[in-house]
This record gives C-alpha cells, sequence and structure tokens, in this order.
C-alpha cells in the first residue's frame, strides 16, 4: 500500500466525506471526543508554558534591568565613586558594552516618616537596601522600562534626596517631600575609646516613590546618591561594584567578561583584583528556583496531554472494533498487517494533531489575553463579594486578588514562541501516536476470514 | 487444454477447538484450467466457502498442497500472502462489503490505489470499470445510496480492478432479487469472457452454477465433478 493510499484511507476514516447525509457515525464520534480531550489538555498545557516564561522572563528582566544588570565588576577593595568612575568609562568604551554605573549597595534600617510637624509616623522601623547609584542610572532606558514613578520625579536634586520603593513607601506611611531617617553603620575606629561599626543616623527627604512592578524589589529599594551612599554605608557593609548592560545580555557573555576583567586591571593600577561576573550567576538560585517551578508545571500539564493521548488509544480501539468488515474487505484487497497498522496510526496522529492544533491555538489565545482574564476574573469576583457585602449578607471585604501582587508581576510579559509551539505540537502528536500503537496493532492482527464470516 | 492456475492435491481443512477437531473437507484434489470458470455447489457447512478462503489466501488449509500460478500458497508467508491477494485475486462476497465512508469511485479504486497504482490512474481505471458494470452515472454515490444490484455491480468492479488472474465469488448473487440475480450473472460472465479471468464460484444458484464451464459439488468433506 503506498504512503499516499494509507493518508487517503486514515484521512477518510477521520474526516469522513462530506455527502454522506444522516448516517450514523459512532466511530468518529469517539474520534471528536478524543480530538476534544487532546485540545483541552494542551490548553492549560500550552498557559502554564507561556505564562510561566513571561512571568520567569519579566522578573529575570526586571532583575537585570534595575538591580543585577547583565555583568557586574567588583574591586575586591572598597573604592571611591571617582575611582568607580574612572573604570566605569574603561568599561563603557568596549564594544558590546552599552551602560556601566558604578554603585555601592547596603543594608539599613527605616525609621516611620517624618511628617512636617515633625512627628514621626508610628514606632515602626523597616529593614532597606541603600542602593547608592549614579544619578545617570536614572535615565537609563533599560532602567526606565521597569522603573515607573508614582509620585514625584525621578531625578536627585539634592544630596539628600532619596527614591523609594512604592511597598517601602507604603509600609512607612512615607509620601514625596517627607522625611525618613535612615539607621546604617559607620566605621568607629576614629572614635576614642572604640573600634568596629556605630550607628549613623541619616535623614533624607523622599523626592519619589517608585515601582518596579514586582513587590519583592519594591518592598528593599531606596536609592539615594552615590556621595551620600558613600557617606552612609561604612566600607566593609557595603557591597560595590559596577553595574554593566551589554547589547547581548542572553548570549554567551564570557568572553565579553574577560574583556571587561582586562580593562577594570588596566585602569586600576594596583589592584588586580576585580572580578567580572554575569547575570546568571549573580541570580543563579533565583533563575534554578524558577525553572525547577516551571519544569514541574509543565510536567504536570504533560501528564494531562498524556491522559488525553490514553484516550486517543481508546478512541481508536473503539474504531477497530467498529471498522473490523473494512479491516477485513482491505486485507482481502491485497493490504498487509503493517499497512492496516499505519493506517490506525495515523488516524492517531490526525487526532492528535487536529486536538493539538485546536487546543495550542485555544491555549495561545488564553495567553496572551492571560492578565485581561485574570483582571476580568477579579472585577466579577470582587464586584460579587461587593454585592453579597452591600445586601448585608456578610463581613466588609477587602479587594480579592487572584494573584497576589506581593509574589506576581502586576502584569505578566507573554510572548509566544513558534519553537516552544512546535515542542508542544511534537510532545501532543508524539503521545498520540505512541497511544495508537496497541489499537493499530490489534486492528493489523484481525482476521478478515473469521470477520467476513460473521457478517 | 489450458494450463492450470488452480492445483489443490490432498486439501484437507480441520478446525481444531478444546473439545474436538471438526474436519471440513479433507484428500481435496481439484485442477482449475487457467481462463475457466467454477462452480462449486454443496450444502451449507459443506466447507465451500473455507475452500474459497484458502484459494484466496485468506486462510491456510492443514495439509496438502495449493498453488494458485506462480504461488504455493502452503509456503508462502503472510507478507507474500498479502501480495498475492492484491495482485492475483479478486473477491467477491455475498455482501456487498463497500466502505461506507468512500463513494462509489473511491470503493473499486482503492485496491489499485493500494497497491501503488497513482492515484489518477487508479481512478481513471475505476471510473471505466463502473461504467463497464453500468454505473457510469453513480460514481460520486455512497454505498448508502446505490440499490443492492447497484452495491454488488459495484463490488464486483472492485474485485476486477487489479486485473486479476483469478476472481473467486462467494454466493454473489445470494443477496439479490432475481432481476438483479440475473443482471449480475450476465455481467460477471460477460466481463470474465472479455477479460479471460479464471472464475471459482461458490453457490447454491444452480442457475448461476451452470453458466460455468465446470460445475463440483463439495459435501461430506470430498469433492466430486459434476
Amino acid at each position: 500500500m503506498s504512503a499516499s493510499s494509507i493518508l487517503f484511507i486514515a484521512g477518510r476514516s477521520f474526516f469522513g466525506k462530506k455527502a454522506e447525509g444522516g448516517g450514523k457515525h459512532r466511530e468518529r464520534n469517539y474520534l471528536r471526543g478524543a480530538v476534544l480531550g487532546v485540545a483541552l489538555s494542551v490548553v492549560p498545557l500550552t498557559v502554564v508554558f507561556f505564562v510561566a516564561d513571561g512571568m520567569i522572563q519579566g522578573i529575570t528582566n526586571r532583575y537585570l534591568e534595575t538591580s543585577t544588570f547583565h555583568l557586574q565588576a567588583s574591586p575586591a577593595y572598597s573604592k571611591t565613586p571617582v575611582e568607580l568612575e574612572d573604570t566605569a568609562s574603561s568599561i563603557r568604551d568596549l564594544p558590546g558594552v552599552i551602560s556601566a554605573f558604578p554603585e555601592f549597595q547596603g543594608p539599613a534600617i527605616v525609621l516611620g516618616a517624618l511628617r512636617n510637624s515633625g512627628k514621626r509616623d508610628g514606632s515602626q522601623v523597616y529593614g532597606a537596601l541603600v542602593r547608592a547609584i549614579d544619578p545617570t542610572f536614572l535615565a537609563d532606558p533599560g532602567l526606565l522600562s521597569y522603573l515607573r514613578p508614582l509620585s514625584g520625579e525621578l531625578v536627585f536634586r539634592r544630596d539628600n534626596d532619596v527614591i523609594l520603593g512604592s511597598s517601602l513607601a507604603k509600609k512607612m506611611g512615607a509620601a514625596t517631600g517627607d522625611l525618613v531617617s535612615f539607621l546604617t553603620t559607620r566605621a568607629a575606629s576614629g572614635l576614642p575609646g572604640y573600634s568596629g561599626l556605630s550607628p549613623k543616623l541619616t535623614t533624607l527627604r523622599v523626592r519619589a516613590i517608585v515601582s518596579s512592578g514586582y513587590e519583592e524589589l519594591d518592598a528593599l529599594w531606596a536609592f539615594v546618591p552615590i556621595a551620600t551612599g558613600e557617606r552612609m554605608l561604612a566600607p566593609g557593609t557595603r557591597r560595590v561594584f559596577i553595574g554593566i548592560k551589554v547589547k547581548e545580555p542572553f548570549g554567551n557573555l564570557s568572553p565579553l567578561r574577560n574583556r571587561i576583567e582586562d580593562s577594570c586591571v588596566k585602569v586600576d593600577v594596583g589592584s588586580s583584583f576585580w572580578s567580572v561576573a554575569t547575570w546568571a550567576e549573580l541570580e543563579r538560585n533565583l533563575w534554578k528556583s524558577f525553572a525547577t517551578t516551571r519544569a514541574l508545571l509543565v510536567l504536570l500539564m504533560a501528564l494531562a496531554v498524556a491522559v488525553a493521548a490514553v484516550n486517543v488509544g481508546s478512541a481508536l480501539i473503539m474504531l477497530s472494533l467498529e471498522k473490523k468488515r473494512d479491516i477485513a474487505i482491505l486485507k482481502s484487497a491485497g493490504a498487509s498487517q503493517s499497512q492496516i497498522g499505519a493506517v490506525f496510526v495515523v488516524v492517531g496522529a490526525l487526532t492528535g494533531g487536529v486536538g493539538v492544533v485546536l487546543g495550542l491555538a485555544a491555549g495561545s489565545l488564553v495567553a496572551v489575553f492571560v492578565n485581561e482574564i485574570l483582571g476580568g476574573m477579579e472585577t466579577a469576583i470582587n464586584w460579587t463579594a461587593g454585592l453579597w457585602r452591600d445586601l448585608g449578607g456578610g463581613q466588609p471585604v477587602t479587594r480579592i486578588n487572584l494573584l497576589n501582587p506581593s509574589y506576581y508581576l502586576e502584569r505578566i510579559p507573554v510572548t509566544l514562541s513558534i519553537s516552544s509551539l512546535a515542542l508542544m505540537a511534537i510532545l501532543g502528536i508524539g503521545l498520540c501516536i505512541l497511544a495508537s500503537l496497541l489499537p493499530a496493532r490489534k486492528a493489523a492482527k484481525l482476521s478478515p476470514l473469521e470477520i467476513i464470516r460473521k457478517t | 487444454m489450458n494450463d492450470p492456475l488452480i492445483t489443490c492435491r490432498g486439501l484437507a481443512k480441520t478446525f481444531t477447538s478444546m473439545a474436538e477437531d471438526l474436519t471440513i473437507f479433507h484428500s481435496l484434489d481439484l485442477v482449475v484450467e487457467s481462463g475457466s470458470s467454477v462452480a462449486i455447489t454443496g450444502p451449507s457447512g459443506s466447507g465451500k466457502s473455507t475452500l474459497l478462503s484458502i484459494i484466496g489466501g485468506l486462510d491456510r488449509p492443514s495439509e496438502g498442497s495449493l498453488r494458485v500460478g506462480p504461488y504455493d500458497l502452503v509456503a508462502l508467508p503472510e507478507r507474500r500472502l498479502s501480495a498475492y491477494r492484491s495482485a492475483f485475486v479478486g473477491f467477491v462476497f455475498q455482501f456487498h462489503y463497500l466502505l461506507k465512508d468512500f463513494d462509489a469511485l473511491e470503493n473499486v479504486a482503492l485496491p489499485a490505489f493500494m497497491r501503488g497504482l497513482p492515484k489518477k490512474e487508479a481512478f481513471r481505471r475505476a471510473e471505466a470499470l463502473l461504467s463497464e458494470v453500468g454505473l457510469g452515472e453513480r460514481l460520486y454515490h455512497l454505498p448508502s445510496q446505490l440499490s443492492g444490484g447497484e452495491r454488488q455491480r459495484a463490488a464486483l468492479a472492485r474485485a476486477l480492478i487489479n486485473e486479476p488472474k483469478l476472481l473467486l465469488a462467494d454466493e454473489p448473487t445470494g443477496n439479490l432479487d432475481a432481476a438483479n440475480a440475473l443482471a449480475v450473472r450476465e455481467l460477471l460472465f460477460r466481463i470474465l469472457h472479455d477479460k479471460g479471468t479464471t472464475l471459482v464460484l461458490v453457490t447454491h444458484d444452480l442457475g448461476l452454477a451452470a453458466e460455468a464451464s465446470q460445475r463440483y459439488e463439495l459435501r461430506e468433506g470430498r469433492i466430486g465433478y459434476l
């Protein structure tokens, strides 16, 4: 039997003939059911695949553009802002590098906001990460694509300006224009009778409140001018580095890293201790955690596809039972066992193929509009809850969020990838072909004589 | 005398079950000349259809030798048996067994298409054969849209599509009314005569059997020339 005749018979068994009128075709109903099963199982797989990818990509990009940078060059010993700027300047000249920003980072305890009346708001204290940055970083396009000011302006006017993350500001009750105090440590070796570190209180005025769209970051950050940061954070308690952005952050960064390291050493005469790390090394734990979670989710969803594929196998067994007589006739006309088997495998692949295509289309649609769908669902749920409360049926309710903004992005960036779609299609169709092997074998082994005798 | 197309020597068929062995026929000798028509009659259960299935390569004999043309059907492996059925034999059954999802043209063309003939050529040949059996106007009708006689004529066309040397017919008029049975009978012998195809026919219809050039009766496990 030629391959084209196998496709012809399989295609007709699957799609039927248009002009066949109102005849009953139970076997095709089984196949349609199997198609629906495959399609329904592929929808969540597609959604999870792209939404998880989108969230990971979204969070990763936020980290990369706002805090981790694409690479970080760190000196072994602390440097002054001027020294760092000299090195950063040489890095900027390297091919493939877009920008380089010196930064000091260190922990601080933030005291509640000081109102204009001079009264401190509350008695609670909060942990924060002081990011002492070069003011030019605030104009970086990468940063600006993820960090938006909720109030105030994204610029340092004075040395005592601070820009707060939105969640941190909210916890403190701080607004633009308020004064906030930061408790850090300073070297106490200069003080008589002391060594080590001593507390240092710095009061700064809130210039702006910003959001990165990711609460974990917004709850930590307090940006200050680099010179202010140098005074606030004692050497030994601060991390000093140059954040570097490059043209191809997801490409092979090793050659560029070596060039950056060479450049640092060349500029920083007298100190050959610079280490340069890529974003993947710096965020290895976070990245691994995301990848593991995503792999588990995809595996669970793939199990649903496997169950649907088994359903395809069941439908094919029903098809072989319903088509016994046709099989007998094809065999009496010269079709071999392997050819009959091939027809069933092709029907299985067609069933899987149509189901996968439908599922991928529906899943992609859901994934692309996942933000709107979640928003709509939240609105509906909150509206219903509000109605219930208004009718006196319940306690006042706070807004219900389907995805807790503390842990998820405000908006999930979803980008469909052809290679991922192709991978899912291969997985779905491959499982359906595997599931069709047993019924194909059974159909191939049917004895034509027994069937013809019985009918 | 033409060369023999079918030569059976000491052919036997026994069905083995847990309870007992049932011998359908034994020591059966039969020679069918190329281009001849042979009718086998006999009471129900005498093994006529079983003999036809063995000659057609759908079943295996329990004993004896069977040669059809160049094929030794006792020794032929399963894979080559399907090639034998495809290239050498055409089947017509009591029931038409047309595939319900395929129209008349496709039903007839399918064996040729399956055998490897290009689709266009297979369909051209099927169209010519359907016209020959009087169904030139019913090419695109599904089996459910054809009458009993038309279905059987389509089944006859399907059996002849690969230009077989041997046509095996098992009660080809058994399901038809008298007028249709007569039409199919005339058609069958006319086409076979024109094409020079050998026919082995199993039937209860003595009128149909009378048309054959040789007649045998299978009774109580043995075959006899009438």
